[in-house]
């Protein structure tokens, strides 16, 4: 097959999404598929024109002002010729199906334009966030009271977006949330990687939003890396690793970590911090001159097991209801336990007491309470069986083949509705 | 501000003779006291006990001649405000007071039309402007003379033979009225030359400033009504003369072959980021029912230029377009005429540019109801708000006791949804506007679009719902399919004092509208409405 894939994202720089369609991308190629990315470049590669075609194997547009973000609709396509541009680059394209991963920064029109370049072909739309009806980052989480979003609509939105520091008219969210509606509409088959935002999407959307997980690492159970023995007789290395981004709930974890260190003198954990992001000056000022809490630094995806191993356990204290986190998955492929919530598409990952442990909630106490649960005197046989369990549910070899007969039954039906037609 | 009597401001109470002097007393606006002068040998300012707080006493002080002016100028329309005094050197004979022969108090440019106000005391007293002379005789067709209580306490006496005056002269759209000068004459002798003021231009602007303020007691209900009709009725739609105001684009004219078998027609003033949505609706049908509807997009503000956003739209959601202009401002009616006229599906539908369908499917379903139940005449979705409350359900006449007006109550407006009711069509008396779906030779040929009787941006659906009830046709609300209302964004232009008063004026229009409806050989039902205080 010969796949076009859209993202505004191509690798782990902006987070999971780049993660997830560069996995994805690999895995198709290890099929014999083809794939072409329609992505997002940087301005100054583009200073002959807004589109490019640079190595053959992505299309890339500039990125539209992220001052349009907060407008109406979002960033637009406003100019005719560029859309024309992207057209004539599109139609002489041979490809089979697309597959968009995500429109923010890229423009919600990009899908009209899609449709209509490849009015025959098949559209797949994976919803990683609730992007398309949740301006506050796609999150579902109020901020203005930190609850998790149940009912969007324009009037609470706009009480949200205003704590967000953001002005906006109740209709123009009405306006924008009606658009996105309508426009992904134009998709043929809508994916969500969890069954809880396959449902919450679904719903606010008029759509059917079928779950397909994210294609996991690679590693099998046999290549994970050697563990260092541990000479201590606790497992009390805990890890952070992923965005630093205020609602992955970093500044939770870490006042945890020290509230029990402090509780438990005796028997201190430690604590490292893996990742990038706009809060990077923050952690390093917090963890300046800790002997339990250390900031290690960004790294890349090819290198995570690599440094998952260097940990006990991975905690994710994000408290937005999170779809399907590409850490988790990491690091049950890593044979790492998971402290995580039950909130929103994270426990779909997990099994818990089973390779992971249960975090009641999002307070400060209940992260505490997590940690003091993993250095009982029974800690060392509760991390290894934990560990011997990890397992990702939906593996590589069986995600990928889900996927592809996905797309192959989008093909088919589309054909067939061609003949009908 | 008001826009008119701008001179009203000062008034002389009485005047009394002592040697050499003469000292006359009134009032006058706190507001002009800036802007005073006079030929007087002194003026003296004082507050009142028996006036309010916004005006002050004036005293001002003459030398004694034969004959003495006292004038106070307000400089901000260069105009003067004259009192004369005959003071007779006659020992024993008191100084009288005579008026001038008339008096200009502004004339206001109003697009290419001109409003002067004054008073004039004698018949043959006329006007001259740039070489056009109009005669201050009453009965004039264009000469609404007005009863002046302020002008006849002015100078004592309730004589008939003071008029006030209000004119509406109609120019040539040549003419330069900033050149030129009002003057007040009579035989060649000229009493005042006042310059022309340049009043609003656009045409809400206009209307607001006519219609005045109906709670204002100084301008009762009738008054308002007989100054504001003059300009009001220029604005009147007329299908047939303003055909040739408009310009049309087809941007899908070599591509369609077949006539599309809906037409919907969305007129925009302002709000221009919302036509993106009713196109992307439209996007959603598949290619070959898309080709069965055709969009006509009519930017009835000729300040704003549509062309490339429309374009633009149509190319990205691929979508059969049409863009008309209108050249100036028709209001509602005179758009939904403009884009009906260059239709060509058998169904119309008009559609506020701030409604919008739940579900494309709703086109053909209410087209497929049009078409299929020739007893209906309109019929439209259920509209919601944004939070899903209703919107409008039909609408019910309710009229104002004590007063000659009716207004139109959306029914259910504000509630929320009933599910319990299972009934999907709603017959409905008055229908809205907002979203109307009709047989394209019903509304085109049949009515020849809104009543010309209707006036901008309101009530024009309460009296089109009056005719195709007079016809004898069923109007329906289908329950089944919903349209979200964002209430009156077009309004939002205008202040919330002219929405008022455009109720208003709407509302007392109605009662003649039984006349208007009469030439249409329809007669309506009074009775079916509701009354309250």
């Amino acid at each position: 097959m010969k796949i076009l894939i859209v993202s505004p994202f191509e690798d782990e720089t902006n987070g999971g999404v780049g993660i997830a369609v560069k996995r994805l991308s690999k895995a198709l190629q290890t099929q014999g598929d083809e794939t072409i990315l329609l992505t997002m470049g940087k301005d100054n590669l583009l200073a002959r024109g807004r589109i490019s075609t640079l190595d053959g194997t992505s299309i890339k547009v500039r990125q539209k002002p992220r001052s349009e973000f907060w407008g109406v609709y979002g960033p637009m396509w406003n100019d005719s010729a560029e859309i024309e541009s992207l057209t004539a680059i599109l139609s002489s394209l041979s490809i089979d199906l697309i597959h968009v991963h995500h429109l923010i920064l890229l423009g919600t029109d990009l899908l009209a334009i899609l449709r209509k370049t490849f009015p025959n072909k098949p559209i797949i739309y994976t919803h990683h966030d609730a992007w398309a009806i949740c301006q506050a980052e796609g999150q579902l989480l109020r901020r203005d009271t930190g609850e998790h979003c149940l009912d969007a609509n324009p009037f609470r939105c706009a009480n949200c977006c205003h704590a967000y520091g953001n002005e906006v008219d109740p209709r123009n969210v009405f306006v924008r949330n009606h658009f996105n509606k309508k426009v992904l509409h134009l998709a043929d088959v809508h994916t969500a990687p969890s069954n809880y935002f396959a449902s919450r999407i679904g719903r606010d959307l008029g759509l059917e939003v079928n779950f397909l997980p994210n294609i996991p690492p690679t590693e099998s159970v046999a290549q994970r890396p050697e563990r260092p023995t541990s000479t201590a007789t606790r497992r009390s290395r805990i890890g952070f690793f992923g965005q630093l981004v205020a609602t992955k709930g970093l500044n939770n974890l870490i006042t945890a970590v020290e509230n029990y260190n402090n509780e438990y003198s005796f028997n201190r954990v430690t604590l490292d911090i893996h990742g990038d992001g706009p809060l990077r000056e923050d952690v390093v000022a917090l963890t300046k001159g800790s002997s339990q809490i250390s900031y290690k630094g960004p790294y890349r995806s090819a290198d995570v097991g690599r440094l998952m191993a260097t940990v006990d356990w991975v905690a994710v204290p994000s408290y937005w209801p999170e779809n399907a986190p590409v850490v988790i998955t990491e690091a049950l492929a890593a044979g790492v336990p998971v402290m995580v919530s039950s909130r929103g598409g994270k426990q779909e990952l997990v099994s818990f007491d089973v390779n992971s442990i249960e975090v009641a909630g999002d307070l400060i106490s209940d992260w505490v309470n997590a940690i003091a649960k993993t250095q009982t005197s029974h800690s060392i046989s509760l991390w290894e069986r934990l560990s011997n369990n990890c397992r990702v549910k939906n593996d590589f070899e069986s995600t990928l083949k889900l996927t592809r007969d996905m797309y192959q039954m989008a093909i088919r039906k589309s054909a067939s509705y061609l003949t009908t037609k | 501000m008001p826009l008119f009597y701008p001179f009203r401001s000062f008034r002389v109470d009485s005047w009394r003779s002592d040697g050499p002097t003469i000292e006359v007393t009134g009032w006058m606006r706190n507001q002009d006291i800036h802007r005073i002068s006079s030929r007087a040998t002194s003026v003296r300012i004082q507050p009142r006990d028996d006036l309010n707080s916004e005006t002050s006493g004036i005293t001002a002080t003459l030398n004694k001649s034969s004959r003495l002016i006292l004038t106070l100028r307000l400089t901000r329309a260069k105009s003067r405000v004259e009192s004369v005094f005959n003071t007779s050197n006659e020992p024993g004979v008191p100084p009288s007071y005579i008026n001038a022969q008339g008096f200009l108090e502004a004339a206001i440019q109003i697009d290419h039309w001109l409003l002067v106000k004054g008073w004039s005391v004698n018949v043959e007293n006329q006007l001259r402007i740039g070489g056009k002379v109009v005669p201050l005789t009453p009965g004039q067709d264009e000469l609404i003379c007005v009863k002046r209580p302020d002008i006849n306490s002015i100078f004592g006496t309730a004589t008939n033979e003071l008029h006030g005056f209000d004119v509406l002269i109609e120019f040539d759209h040549r003419f330069d009225f900033m050149t030129s000068q009002v003057q007040l004459e009579r035989h060649g002798r000229v009493f005042q030359s006042i310059n022309i003021q340049k009043g609003p231009t656009e045409k809400l602007q206009i209307a607001s400033e006519s219609l005045g303020n109906p709670n204002d007691h100084d301008s009762a209900e009738e008054y308002f009504r007989k100054i504001t009709s003059k300009i009001l009725r220029r604005f009147q739609f007329n299908p047939v003369k303003d055909a040739d105001q408009f310009s049309v684009i087809d941007f899908h004219s070599e591509s369609s072959s077949e006539s599309p078998e809906i037409s919907i027609v969305i007129p925009f003033y302002g709000h221009s980021e919302l036509m993106r949505l009713h196109f992307a609706t439209l996007g959603d049908l598949e290619e070959k029912e898309r080709q069965k509807i055709e969009i006509i997009i009519v930017n009835d503000d000729p300040s704003q230029d549509l062309n490339h956003l429309t374009e633009l739209n149509s190319l990205l959601f691929s979508v059969r377009t049409k863009l008309v202009t209108s050249r100036e401002n028709h209001g509602f009616a005179g758009a939904v005429w403009s884009g009906a006229s260059v239709s060509t599906g058998e169904v119309l539908i008009i559609q506020n540019s701030d409604c919008f369908v739940e579900n494309v499917q709703t086109y053909k379903h209410l087209a497929a109801r049009i078409k299929n139940e020739l007893n209906i005449g309109s019929i439209a979705p259920l509209l919601v708000r944004e939070d899903g409350a209703i919107d409008h359900l039909g609408m019910e006449k309710i009229s104002v006791r004590g007063r000659s007006a009716s207004f139109f109550k959306h029914i259910g407006a504000g509630f929320p949804q009933i599910d319990s009711q299972t009934e999907t069509s709603v017959e409905c008396r008055y229908m809205t506007g907002a979203f109307l779906a009709m047989r394209r030779e019903l509304f085109v040929n049949d009515l020849g679009g809104f009543p010309t009787f209707s006036f901008l941006g309101d009530f024009e659906d309460a009296a089109l719902s009056e005719l195709i009830h007079g016809l004898g046709y069923k109007q329906v609300v289908d329950r089944s399919f919903k349209a979200v209302h964002m209430t009156r964004t077009s309004f939002e232009r205008l202040d919330l004092t002219f929405r008022e008063r455009l109720s208003w004026y709407n509302a007392t229009q109605f009662q003649s509208w039984q006349q208007n409806l009469a030439a249409y050989g329809i007669s309506t039902d009074a009775d079916s409405h509701k009354e309250i205080k």
